[in-house]
């Protein structure tokens, strides 16, 4: 059923938020896209840049970062997940190399870009080789 | 579920004769910046937090009553996040748990 509330007009609005409000707005979002995530990803990752950057301004509250980072778990781990687009890749590392410096997880989320490139749409992929244009 | 939802303002009980500002929250807190140590001044009504709490919890209870009474908890609950500057800081919180706990139900539902 489609309900109208915009996930992305909610991160806007905590994203417009100063600490210590912030504080108080950013865990339930991040719980709250954890739940949304669990039934489809495609409902969380509208517009990814404002997500993880809401997640990237939260990332030192203890209580956002376990639900932030179930959410990496599910973008790198599940199977038959397609929303991994070339923006969502970019915008996903650059948070688990966060997670990794604060010494959250171990360095080897860092590592994950051959699991997340294999995931990403076949179409936005960048060749292996360039084109021949001439044929020998 | 309008009446109910009407009665989600601000000093609700003072301006309880003026139906006229029923349906939008009373701005009595002080204006200025929302956070820091301004918000400690703004009122904290419990009748509020549990009114719209009551609400959404009535809203979410099966397909039909999310049909029927999920876009108006929502539109208010729209509403109270972009008031925030005006509210206590717990009621805003509250009020983002349910429009998100609206959208996930939203989801789940299949009607």
């Amino acid at each position: 059923m489609e309900t109208g509330i915009s996930l992305v007009e909610v991160i806007r609005v905590v994203q417009s938020t100063q600490p210590p409000l912030f504080q108080s707005l950013a865990v339930p979002l991040a719980r709250s896209s954890l739940e949304l995530a669990e039934i489809d990803l495609a409902l969380v990752l509208d517009d990814p840049r404002l997500l993880f950057q809401a997640f990237k301004k939260a990332i030192l509250i203890p209580e956002a970062q376990g639900p932030e980072f179930a959410i990496c778990q599910i973008l790198v781990e599940r199977d038959g997940v397609e929303f991994v687009t070339p923006k969502a890749y970019i915008y996903l590392l650059n948070l688990l190399g966060d997670f990794a410096t604060l010494g959250s997880v171990g360095a080897e989320w860092e590592q994950r870009n051959d699991v997340l490139q294999k995931r990403m749409k076949p179409s936005s992929k960048t060749p292996d080789r360039p084109y021949k244009l001439f044929s020998s | 579920m309008a009446a109910l939802l009407e009665r989600v303002t601000i000093g609700g009980s003072e301006s309880a004769q003026d139906t006229s500002a029923l349906s939008t929250p009373n701005l009595k807190a002080r204006d200025g910046a929302m956070n820091g140590p301004e918000s400690q001044e703004k009122a904290y009504d419990p009748s509020m937090l549990f009114l719209l709490e009551m609400a959404t919890c009535l809203a979410i209870r099966d397909a039909t009553s999310m049909r029927d009474l999920s876009p108006e908890v929502s539109g208010y609950c729209t509403e109270i996040l972009r008031q925030r500057k005006h509210l206590h800081p717990l009621f805003v919180e509250r009020t983002l748990i349910y429009l998100l706990a609206l959208k996930k139900r939203g989801h789940e539902t299949v009607i």
